[in-house]
């Protein structure tokens, strides 16, 4: 595990900055909320957005804009917070191979007596434990700085609970991929590319497919939609918001060792 | 063939090829324990992706290489080399504390008391970022990691590069050192001073064949140099051409120019008849010292 503590002690100052950030994020999100609250304006002027609108920023029919859980739901789970936290995964996921094959950094850490597979393991589950911390600290600061702007009123608990882990299983699901794109091609580009358009693509056809009244199963294959797809807050859990994106990141994983235990160092 | 028994590095027609370049080509060596073998050969002759092929960087086109009878890439294997690169790629904000640290408990530990003495050695300071120290310092940073857990074979690509003339002369009794310990030491160099103060045995790679292996005593011996000799008056004519050793000579204005294969005493003596203001014998550069290997292979 001499690889895995590294790679986080390598990553732990980065990782305060990204807390700091989170930390802001959510406690302006959250000093906006009493101007909004209870606002019956809001929600009418959102009636009269096209549909497609509504589903890209999150806002559902029968929870209005104004009350708790549909303004976080929209302005966190849908937007800025989800966004930047597989921004996070991605580039770290880009890195942990590609990146450092790049930058020259890895040959000779392949010089000692650990196998290419060890490195490459290792170094995406001290990625997962970053992310796990992450997404952790912004909970509990969306928690705690919630109180004194009463913001939780009418958030199911439990589904809160699993909008959080619902982003770390799509962060990790977004890492993972962008490792294996940088595992198999020995760069950070390709790792980045491909984790880039699985976000672009999967975030804008949430929004997109649902208002062109594209069939269900089209929509399913979608792992943003997956976590979008109902109001974690108002409606309570859902186990497909998380299991089947944390399921799904281990293939990429998998295969980007497989390629990249065989193929030559560039 | 035992484990116990089995050469550092021997490899049977490794080659390597990058598209429609043949960068090691049909290589067989056998680099016995206990000996510094020199690997000598220009840049770009293939030295770097032999060591990159030994060490399991690189897949082999053909053939095979193996280091103690096994694939480099097995970490029992590696446990037992230490390998210092062309150039010293880390993270530049690891000090060289952190890099024996880290290295160290890859490897299983490092000798504590060894890994002292030579930052002590090589005057270095452990606790400073690498990305704020000079080429030569980081080469020493280099140096420390390779030798630390005191492997039984050492891979060294371009040592010295980089080192003023004093550490070059730390470096080269710390390498003697290790020999002497039982360790087995693998040069690559492209100059010869560098591995004729070491290697006992050396082999010459040109555009990825290997063109010779011989003892250094051997090479000493047809090693070719030339020697610029100028004189104050005119040199007569015919006075070096029967000279033994010497294979070619031209006159100019100033003095004479010689090419002389193996030693070069009996040219030294009969300029002594001369009024000579100045030798000048240019490049320690193998293109100028191994003419006749490079010859011989440039005419296929
Ligand atoms: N990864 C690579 N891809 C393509 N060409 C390479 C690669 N590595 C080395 N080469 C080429 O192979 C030849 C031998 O290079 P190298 O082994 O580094 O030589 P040396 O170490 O003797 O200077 C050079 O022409 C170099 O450009
Ligand atoms: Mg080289």
């Amino acid at each position: 595990m001499t690889i895995l503590r590294r790679a986080l002690r390598d990553r732990r100052n980065a990782l305060l900055w990204w807390m700091l950030g989170l930390a802001v994020l959510n406690l302006f999100t959250l000093a906006f909320y009493p101007t909004v609250r209870g606002q019956q304006d809001f929600d009418e002027l959102v009636q009269q957005m096209p549909e497609a609108l509504r589903a890209m920023f999150g806002m559902e029919d029968g929870v209005s804009l104004s009350s708790a859980p549909g303004y976080l739901w929209a302005r966190l789970f849908s937007s800025l917070l989800t966004v930047l936290l597989v921004i996070y995964g991605i580039a770290g996921g880009a890195g942990l191979v590609g990146g450092s094959e790049e930058d020259g950094t890895l040959e000779l850490i392949l010089a000692n007596p650990v196998s290419r597979a060890a490195v490459a393991f290792q170094r995406f589950l001290a990625l997962l434990v970053l992310l796990a911390a992450l997404t952790l600290f912004a909970a509990v600061t969306l928690v705690l700085m919630a109180l004194p702007f009463s913001a939780l009123e009418g958030v199911d608990a439990g589904g809160l609970g699993v909008a959080f882990a619902g982003l770390f299983g799509l962060a990790s699901l977004h890492a993972s991929v962008a490792f294996a794109g940088g595992a198999i091609a020995g760069r950070r580009g390709p790792g980045l590319a491909a984790g880039t358009v699985l976000a672009a693509g999967g975030f804008l056809a949430q929004g997109l497919l649902a208002a062109a009244g594209a069939p269900a199963w089209v929509r399913n294959l979608n792992p943003w939609h997956w976590y979008l797809e109902r109001n974690l807050l108002a409606f309570g859990p859902r186990w497909e918001a998380v299991v089947p994106a944390l399921a799904l990141a281990a293939l990429p994983v998998a295969a980007g060792i497989a390629v990249f235990r065989r193929r030559d160092l560039r | 063939m035992t484990p116990a028994a089995a050469p550092p590095i021997a490899t049977r027609g490794l080659t390597k090829r990058f598209g429609r370049l043949t960068a090691v080509d049909s290589l067989d060596l056998a680099v016995e324990r206990g000996e510094v073998f020199g690997f000598l050969g220009p840049n770009g002759a293939g030295k770097t992706t032999t060591i990159r092929l030994l060490l399991g960087f690189l897949n082999p086109t053909a053939g095979a290489a193996a280091v103690f009878g096994r694939p480099g890439a097995d970490p029992a294997i590696r446990r037992r080399i230490g390998y210092l690169p062309a150039d010293l790629a880390l993270d530049p904000r690891y000090t060289a504390c952190d890099v024996i640290e880290f290295f160290g408990a890859l490897r299983g530990g490092c000798d504590r008391q060894f890994t002292a003495s030579l930052l002590e050695r090589f005057a270095l300071d452990p606790a400073r970022p690498l990305g704020d120290l000079s080429t030569g310092n980081r080469r020493k940073v280099g140096i420390v990691q390779a030798f630390m857990h005191r492997p039984d074979l050492l891979i060294l690509d371009g040592p010295t590069s980089g080192l003023d003339p004093l550490l070059q002369q730390e470096f080269h009794r710390l390498i003697r050192e290790e020999v002497a310990r039982g360790a087995t030491v693998f040069l690559s160099s492209h100059v010869l001073p560098e591995v004729e103060a070491l290697a006992s045995r050396v082999g010459i790679l040109r555009k990825g064949r290997l063109v010779t292996l011989a003892s250094i005593d051997d090479l000493r011996r047809k090693a070719r140099q030339r020697i610029d000799i100028f004189t104050a008056g005119p040199v007569p004519r015919g006075l070096f051409e029967a000279v033994s050793g010497v294979r070619s000579v031209a006159y100019h204005d100033g003095g004479v120019q010689l090419v002389v294969e193996g030693t070069v005493d009996a040219v030294i003596k009969a300029a002594a008849a001369l009024t000579v203001e100045r030798i000048y014998t240019p490049g320690q550069d193998l293109e100028d010292l191994f003419l006749e290997y490079y010859d011989a292979s440039d005419e296929t």
